[in-house]
């Protein structure tokens, strides 16, 4: 399966668009989704939140398990998607589109992969 | 490396849940069994609203503690007739299925036949009804982040005053927080220490012979940094 090249994605299986205004928009990946199962809660962090790279920041509840949602900057989270909030199950069905938190003022951003690589990457696991 | 066997002597449920995360964030790849009781105390969800899943003021006339795990799913009342087992290994060596299986296996060896049912739990086969209900938490999506499965194991437990203090709501979903699904529980009738003796057996035979220490194995700073974090209000009333 081929991730969507207009993004870079974390280890962790984060997505991340960095935007001319120097925000990042953040999401879970398609592969993320999928190891998880149906999600029924997201847990999401409020504004003004401080977020640290390669950290958890957040956290998704689904049949399965709950899990930690890692950031893929530092800086502090500036709007959440409370449509996510309210309707979970948008990220199973839309992970691409369904972002969790917009990040603004960045210091430093951790580790990231292009789509490519990210493909190669989870070629890997399991 | 050998697996190790934690087995607990704390009855407080704050502490608990925090040498059980201490031992999940420190495993470096280890395969852990860590075995547990509550005194008294209702255990919801991490995405539960306490004020909505229990009855707060019969819970504190009978001196019964409210806590909150860092797991999903629903409420479960814990008093000394019952066992908790928790199982931690990086999410690439943890299985459900075989962690059910040794649950399973120890608990036949009393000639009790078991069954899985809902989404994560286990019960009597003759029968179908519940005594173990089971939780999942992961540090992430990736094989080597470490993660648990934990559960209870109803034994002798007080089950009447189980649905005194659990309020599941009659439908099942709402838009804020996870709620809490009823299910026909029973106890096993088993001694604990019978119990407790079979897991170990049983987790023995499937993954060779464990180192075995007590709950003072897991760092005593870390322990108290989540003691306080997971007894605040703060965490107890968040969703």
């Amino acid at each position: 399966m081929s991730e969507k090249n207009d993004r870079l994605y974390s280890r962790q299986h984060e997505w991340a668009i960095f935007k001319d205004d120097g925000t990042c928009v953040v999401g879970i990946s398609d592969y993320a989704q999928k190891e998880l199962g149906n999600i029924v809660f997201a847990n999401l962090p409020e504004e003004g939140d401080e977020v640290t790279a390669d950290t958890p920041f957040c956290d998704v509840e689904s049949i399965k398990t709950v899990s930690d949602v890692y950031s893929p900057v530092s800086g502090k989270v500036i709007s959440v998607n409370e449509e996510v909030m309210d309707n979970p199950t948008l990220i199973n069905s839309d992970p691409y589109g369904s972002w969790f938190a917009v990040i603004g003022n960045i210091t430093s951003k951790g580790e990231l992969l292009s789509s490519e690589e990210y493909d190669e990457y989870i070629k890997t696991l399991k | 490396m050998k697996p190790l066997i934690v087995t607990g002597s704390s009855v407080d449920p704050y502490k608990n849940l925090s040498i059980e995360e201490t031992l999940l964030r420190s495993c470096e790849g280890r395969r852990i069994l860590y075995l547990w009781q509550n005194d008294r105390t209702v255990v919801i969800g991490r995405h539960q609203d306490a004020k909505a899943e229990c009855d707060l003021e019969k819970m504190k006339e009978d001196g019964v503690l409210l806590s909150k795990r860092i797991s999903g799913g629903g409420a479960v009342y814990h008093d000394m007739g019952n066992i908790n087992f928790t199982f931690i290994a990086p999410r690439a060596l943890l299985s459900v299925d075989e962690d059910f299986e040794i649950i399973s296996e120890a608990v036949r060896s009393f000639g009790i036949d078991t069954c899985r049912t809902g989404n994560n739990d286990l019960g009597i086969a003759s029968t179908g009804a519940k005594f173990s209900g089971s939780a999942f938490y992961q540090s992430g999506p990736d094989e080597d982040f470490p993660c648990f499965h934990h559960g209870t194991i109803l034994c002798s437990c007080d089950i009447e005053k189980m649905g005194k203090y659990l309020t599941p709501p009659v439908e099942k979903l709402e838009r804020h927080g996870v709620r809490s699904v009823r299910a026909r529980v029973t106890n096993l009738g088993l001694e604990i220490a019978d119990v407790k003796e079979s897991i170990i057996n049983s987790f023995e035979r499937r993954f060779g012979e464990a180192e075995r220490a007590g709950e003072d194995i897991a760092d005593a700073a870390q322990v108290e940094e989540a003691r306080q974090r997971l007894s605040s209000q703060e965490w107890l009333f968040s969703i």
